[in-house]
């Protein structure tokens, strides 16, 4: 196992991080060194080889669906224009959302404001979303027609991206309550920031930082937000009023607005599943990360143990795939939106 | 209704029309169903997203829909949406629809100024 390059990763990473620890020791200012403990753990090169990594295999799939750029030279005004709404949203919400990660990364010098800058990142680009589709505005007429096709939140949804994210937030929050029953106070007594093991012969085996309560609560609790954000920024999308038909008079399901219609909630979709996977991608890889590491320092882990840790330390690639991934389609998305108003003004 | 390409049943509501709009969106729900376009266990779409393709509010739809599952035309299941129902209603009540389509277009077409004769010519025309 010591020969495999992520072992060597963490195990790099554990040398580095008890360097660090004997420093924090010997330091005689105590929070300075813990400062500078902390700018190691986020500039380890393994690590960000393995971000780079993951970012470039995510890339490749990202770009394999930015192919299907949405189209709204239409007909249909109404619906250039919630293009251009959904666009300029999605985009503030963008930057909304990386001012906001920034602005809490700062928060907390034990590493849980960077732990929900990502969350709150996404959290922010939902509700932009949302607030894209609720707004849209559709120059009524006094005949109004309808089609009695039902929309549905999965026909808009990209299904691998989508499956992806499930399984991702569904380890996190089952890594995190596992996390929090195992975890204990640390030295300073704040709750589940260690992992504390009392082996046969009688010794206290101690490890940490540990995602316990300290770092699970509040991640759970603004992971509950996004996921709930999701949930009705997709309704948003698919109950959006269908622009077109008061105009032609007909409804045609196959007509090139509708078309377009379809092409633009899936996009505005995709973005919210795109949000939602760096919200819990970057988390995850973090949590799994940790709590590899923390049960590596521990020398009497039960098989059970040992087996979340191999668990955890498979999780880590796979997370920065998806991180990549989702990125990489909000970037991808974002970039085609905006060539897309560039090459078709509102007349 | 499931996703499908192509035409699709539709509904239309005139604004500058007397009936009231949850009035017009029973009827032609009734006529689509009578007509064969909605066969048994259709979904209708929910109520949001009929008054939000319309502009009209969601209670002006959901009063459509209570209305036409008190007359039995389609049935409304939690978590399952509104579908039409598995067998029409009674004869007696499709009666009575016919009957009250027929009064709205003469009514209508009275408005517009047409004497008798040319409704019944553009009737048997339509026919």
């Amino acid at each position: 196992m010591t020969q495999s390059p992520l072992w060597g990763f963490l195990l790099l990473y554990r040398r580095a991080d008890t360097r660090c620890k004997k420093r924090l020791k010997s330091s005689p200012n105590r929070a300075a060194a813990q400062k500078d403990r902390h700018i190691d753990v986020r500039t380890s090169p393994p690590l960000l080889l393995l971000l780079l990594v993951g970012a470039g295999l995510g890339s490749i799939l990202a770009v394999r669906r930015m192919r299907s750029v949405v189209s709204t030279n239409g007909p249909s005004v109404d619906l250039r224009q919630q293009a251009g709404r959904s666009t300029r949203w999605s985009l503030a919400g963008l930057v909304g959302g990386l001012v906001g990660a920034l602005i809490i990364s700062r928060w907390d010098p034990l590493g849980r404001g960077v732990l929900l800058a990502a969350p709150l990142f996404g959290l922010v680009v939902l509700v932009s979303v949302c607030l894209g589709e609720t707004t849209a505005r559709i120059s009524w007429t006094s005949h109004r027609q309808a089609s009695l096709l039902t929309r549905r939140v999965r026909e808009y949804l990209p299904t691998r991206l989508t499956t992806a994210v499930i399984i991702a937030t569904t380890t996190l929050t089952i890594s995190l309550i596992g996390a929090t029953f195992a975890g204990s106070t640390d030295d300073l007594g704040r709750a589940g920031r260690s992992l504390t093991v009392t082996c046969l012969n009688g010794v206290t085996n101690g490890s940490g930082p540990w995602p316990g309560w300290f770092y699970a609560g509040p991640l759970l609790a603004l992971t509950g937000l996004g996921a709930a954000a999701a949930a009705v920024a997709l309704f948003a999308i698919v109950r959006r009023s269908r622009p077109g038909y008061h105009h032609s008079g007909q409804v045609d399901d196959a007509d090139p607005t509708t078309t377009a219609d379809d092409d633009l909630r899936r996009r505005s979709a995709r973005t919210v599943v795109a949000a939602s996977g760096v919200a819990v991608a970057i988390p995850l890889g973090g949590v799994t990360t940790f709590g590899a590491i923390a049960l590596i320092g521990i020398e009497c882990l039960p098989l059970a143990g040992r087996v979340v840790q191999y668990g955890w330390i498979a999780v880590i690639p796979l997370s920065t795939i998806l991180l990549g991934w989702s990125a990489m389609t909000l970037v991808g998305d974002g970039i085609a939106a905006v060539a897309e108003r560039w090459r078709t003004p509102i007349q | 209704m499931s996703k499908q390409q192509g035409a699709a049943p539709a509904i239309g509501v005139d604004t500058t029309d007397p009936t009231p709009p949850y009035e017009q969106v029973r009827r032609q729900v009734i006529a689509l169903i009578a007509s064969g376009h909605l066969g048994p266990d259709d979904r209708l779409p929910p109520v949001r997203q009929l008054a939000n393709d319309l502009g009209l509010a969601a209670g002006t739809v959901a009063r459509s829909y209570r209305e036409l599952e008190q007359d039995g035309w389609v049935r409304t299941k939690r978590g399952g949406g509104t579908r039409v129902g598995p067998s029409p209603p009674s004869a007696a009540v499709q009666s009575a629809a016919l009957a009250d389509l027929t009064s709205t277009f003469v009514q209508r077409a009275r408005f517009l100024g047409a004497d008798d004769a040319s409704i019944v010519t553009h009737l048997q025309q339509a026919l």
